[in-house]
């Protein structure tokens, strides 16, 4: 992986939501899982175009479950990492900890 | 959460369904659904439409932007496959943009041209609502068309006609005199106007106020250069010039310089009361005669056909009954191309540019795809393995399309350059002063961009389409066999752009021939060596007599007249009747005023009576034209006139002229010869010559050709010295024919151009074309050398089919020549016979040929030339 081909935070956060929901990350549950846990709300286009994007790339695979009536009866398209993405997502968190490693400033502890 | 399913409110669900990427729109579909009924059920409907809404707009940019993006991700890829087959055939990439550059920069350059002549006057803000005034006046189904009208006419229809807010009338005096101190010259430009015509046409000034500069009568306004050409570095606000000697005008305004794309150009304006004192107060109120421009301005939104119906009626109240003249408005903004009086543009000729200009872009064009498809072969195998992999039809044509566009964006670059580079020569060549920045004007800009898309996808589209729809498996295994498809496709392509060519080519003989034809024709009088020295308003009244006495003692000097118009541009006319006409039957006939020696001077031949004579008392002493049939005034008549009365021998026949209810009797003492007193493109008319020797506002002398300098020095000496106040200022008479014929001039060079770019463009794409082929039969050609076959044998193979192409263009590309030509001629009524031209037919389609040869035979020698082992080694 060179540095151009970093991914930007907000595709960080997705890949790793994500990885969290295993079985279940279709988008609607991704985008939950953001709102929740950046306490802002997410639009549809904001966690679409990052997914399409990864799935081209090959970070993301999808896979299209089964229709359901809640959903007027629609299929449900479920993303899973692949293992460049898994691979992706290892380097993010090596180069994340190898930076925030001896940072010790109680301004940054909240 | 067992609520039943609500489906979202229809409009922006339609909207939305719009945006959604095709193979998403069930999955993505069912994800707002969701959501807008989770929303739904905890917030209430309303909250939920909202959300729908606002996801809307945040969607649409971010999902166009995200599509964009990616399919500029597989353009790249197509960018970098373009560049690559760029790089590895050169002279096939170079031979396509070459092409392409130039037939892109011949079509911008003629839209420059175009463009700039749709200009005209539209530096005048209220362009279309000014309007001038004709007049027509048919006399025996024969019109005669004026732009000048009656002097009174236009203050009149201001007060008459409601809907005329402003007038502004033009009077032009020709050759005039202006001095400050020491500094005299003849203007040609002095225009004496009404003070209106500052508020209504747009004459920008850099000094003085436009509403007080016309306040007093002597007042004058001048443009920048005339500012300094008369006051150098010193502020001319204030400053006085003399206006032929006796008038003194102040200078109260500058306007700026005129640009090249007006008609009127005032270098003075004075107002036009100034010109009373020199034509007398009978000139304000005469209805009768054609005296001056006249233009109106009209409030907005007026129908022009109503507005002119009552300037005809208002027209009607001051003449009489039987007037019969017609007044017809013409739009200021219409009045260069398109005035039917006098246009001063040619807008057939611009039309013909512009067929030149696509048909040289679509020779362009026609080049590309030749040598697409002949390069097909070498690209049959990338498009068959982008089949295996994948690849859609859709895809492989957006991928060819592309390309051209690639290539005809580089070529339009080049375009720009080529174009700026030679926009000067062209200015040059045409006169116009057009500056490259015209060419980003929203409109042109637009073209532009049409002209850059329709090269593209007409240059790329039988590539596409053909390329396609190739089978894979054939050409993987390598049964593709280029060439064999498009041949019958190709020869069509090339038996176009040849028979463009040659079209070409024979238009511009033939325009050549007609030109030459009208510069050479025998006109009935001199032309050569003779000076012309013109009289302005002061001098040409004076007596010629002490300067034809000093001039012909030089040796060098043949003759010398004054005249009023010179030969070649007698425009005056009048109706008579005549001695035995029919129920007093009229005709128009045009007169001029000339001195004895006219005729002489001018070596315009006689062919029955005399000449005038100071030894006939007659000719001089019934100088009034209102002397009775008695004592009436000689004239000299033409053939044609001679013909018209019906008269075997029309010496001592009276003709009679009639103005108002008032008739003056003259009588014929001689017939000359027809001579083409006006240009060409009309046929000879009837014409009188009279005698007067105090109405010389041309003063031609007859020159030797040797010794010019020494009698140049001469005449200028003596009229200087017999005439101290008045400048010399002199021409070359056969320097106004050229100035007659210019536009045929200058439509003629830029044929000679553009139709050899064509030829070249053409030739190009021939020259890829062969260079192809003897690359495809290097084998065929390797075993035929084998097999003894000698180099010229096959230098005759390979020209062959192009020859063969090229005599097939000639025989579509003649009749369309002759047709389009044909119809050119009959705008003359002297013109060359087309029929006795047929030589230049073969001519044209020999010179095609001969270039196409020339171009073959470059590749085919190298072909046979080469040496067939490397050719057969690969085996």
């Amino acid at each position: 992986m060179t540095i151009t081909n970093y991914l930007t935070r907000k595709e960080e956060l997705i890949l790793l939501a994500v990885h969290k929901l295993g079985d279940t990350a279709g988008l609607v549950k991704v985008r939950e899982i953001l709102n929740v846990s950046t306490g802002q709300e997410w639009t549809v286009g904001n966690v679409y175009v990052p997914l399409d994007r990864m799935t081209k790339l090959g970070y993301l695979e999808a896979r299209v479950g089964e229709p359901t009536a809640r959903r007027g009866g629609k299929a449900v398209k479920y993303y899973a990492l692949t293992r460049q993405g898994k691979e992706a997502l290892a380097e993010l968190k090596r180069v994340h900890d190898t930076m925030w490693n001896g940072v010790s400033d109680p301004a940054l502890e909240k | 959460m067992g609520e039943k399913f609500q489906r979202p409110p229809r409009l922006p669900r339609w909207i939305l369904y719009r945006f959604l990427p095709e193979s998403e729109n069930t999955y993505l579909g069912g994800d707002f659904d969701e959501i807008y009924n989770s929303i739904l059920v905890r917030q209430g409907r309303g909250a939920a439409c909202r959300w729908y809404w606002i996801q809307l707009l945040y969607w649409i940019p971010l999902i166009v932007f995200h599509s964009v993006r990616w399919s500029l991700t597989m353009f790249k890829n197509y960018l970098k496959i373009t560049l690559r087959n760029l790089k590895r055939q050169k002279g096939y990439a170079f031979i396509n943009i070459a092409g392409l550059s130039v037939g892109i920069a011949c079509a911008l350059l003629i839209i420059l041209v175009v463009q700039y002549e749709f200009k005209y006057e539209s530096n005048h803000e209220n362009a279309n609502r000014i309007y001038r005034i004709n007049v027509e006046h048919t006399q025996l189904e024969r019109t005669f068309k004026s732009t000048s009208s009656p002097v009174p006419l236009a203050p009149a229809m201001c007060e008459e006609v409601p809907e005329v807010t402003h007038f502004a009338r033009i009077a032009v005096l020709r050759q005039i005199q202006v001095a400050y101190e020491d500094r005299k010259f003849y203007e040609g430009n002095v225009l004496f106007v009404d003070p209106g015509i500052l508020e209504m046409f747009t004459f920008p000034l850099v000094a003085g106020d436009k509403t007080t500069a016309f306040k007093d009568a002597n007042s004058v306004v001048i443009t920048e250069d005339m500012a300094t050409k008369y006051f150098g570095k010193e502020d001319p606000l204030g400053k006085s010039l003399l206006l032929v000697n006796s008038i003194s005008l102040k200078v109260t305004g500058v306007m700026k310089n005129h640009p090249g794309y007006t008609n009127i150009r005032p270098d003075f304006m004075v107002p036009i009361e100034t010109l009373k004192p020199l034509v007398g107060d009978g000139f304000f109120e005469n209805w009768l005669s054609q005296q001056l421009q006249s233009f109106v301005m009209l409030a907005e939104d007026h129908s022009v056909a109503a507005v002119e119906h009552k300037i005809q009626d208002a027209f009607n109240r001051h003449v009489r009954e039987d007037d019969g003249r017609v007044l017809t408005l013409d739009q200021l903004k219409r009045m260069h191309l398109f005035s039917d009086t006098q246009p001063t543009g040619n807008i057939n000729s611009l039309r013909i540019l512009l067929a030149v200009g696509g048909l040289i872009l679509l020779v362009a064009c026609i080049n590309f795809m030749n040598l697409a498809t002949a390069r097909s072969a070498k690209r049959a195998k990338e498009v068959g393995l982008r089949k295996v992999v994948g690849a859609a039809r859709q895809q492989l044509i957006r991928q060819f399309i592309g390309e051209s566009l690639i290539y005809s964006a580089v070529s339009m670059l080049f375009a720009l350059v080529l174009a700026y580079t030679f926009l000067p020569s062209l200015n040059n060549l045409t006169g116009q002063v057009i500056e490259f920045g015209d060419l980003f004007q929203t409109h042109i800009l637009a073209g532009m961009v049409g002209i850059y898309i329709l090269v593209g996808f007409v240059s790329g589209s039988y590539p596409a389409l053909f390329l396609s729809a190739v089978q894979p498996t054939r050409i993987l295994r390598g049964h593709f066999e280029a060439g064999t498809q498009g041949v019958l496709f190709r020869k069509i392509l090339v038996v176009a752009q040849f028979a463009i060519s040659i079209i070409l080519i024979i238009a511009t003989m033939v325009l050549g021939r007609q030109l030459n034809f009208l510069l050479n024709k025998p006109l009935g009088f001199e032309k050569d060596g003779i000076v012309v020295i013109r009289n302005d308003r002061s001098t040409y009244r004076r007596d010629l007599q002490p300067l034809k006495t000093e001039l012909l003692k030089n040796p060098h000097i043949l003759g010398v007249s004054g005249s009023l118009m010179l030969p070649s541009a007698i425009g005056m006319y009048n109706n008579v009747t005549w001695e035995g006409a029919t129920n007093n039957q009229e005709i128009s006939i045009m007169h001029n005023r000339v001195d004895y020696d006219f005729l002489d001077t001018f070596g315009i031949e006689l062919v029955a009576g005399r000449k005038f004579s100071p030894e006939f008392s007659v000719d001089t002493s019934a100088g009034s034209d209102e002397s009775g049939p008695e004592k009436s005034r000689s004239i000299i008549i033409n053939q044609e006139a001679a013909r018209q009365f019906g008269w075997e021998d029309p010496i001592n026949k009276k003709v009679i002229q009639i103005y108002g209810a008032e008739r003056s009797y003259f009588n014929v003492i001689g017939v000359v010869k027809d001579f083409h007193f006006s240009s060409l493109r009309n046929s000879i008319q009837p014409l009188k010559l009279f005698l007067s020797t105090d109405n010389n506002r041309y003063v031609s002398v007859k020159i030797r050709g040797e010794g010019l300098t020494g009698t140049l020095k001469f005449i200028e000496e003596t009229w200087k010295r017999i005439f101290p106040d008045a400048p010399f200022d002199y021409f070359f008479f056969d320097s106004v024919f050229e100035r007659t014929y210019r536009s045929e001039a200058s439509l003629k060079r830029l044929f000679e151009y553009f139709s050899g770019l064509a030829v070249f463009i053409g030739c190009m794409g021939l020259l890829g074309l062969a260079s192809y082929a003897a690359e495809r039969r290097s084998k065929e050609i390797g075993i035929r050398k084998v097999l003894g076959a000698s180099s010229p044998q096959i230098v005759i193979l390979l020209s062959r089919e192009f020859t063969r192409w090229v005599v097939v263009a000639n025989l579509f590309a003649w009749p369309a020549a002759y047709f389009a030509t044909r119809s050119w001629l009959g705008g003359f009524a002297y013109h060359i016979n087309l029929n006795a031209q047929l030589g230049f037919f073969v001519l044209a389609g020999a010179v095609a040929l001969a270039i196409a040869l020339l171009t073959v035979a470059f590749q085919a020698i190298r072909a046979a030339l080469s040496d067939p082992v490397k050719t057969l080694k690969y085996e």
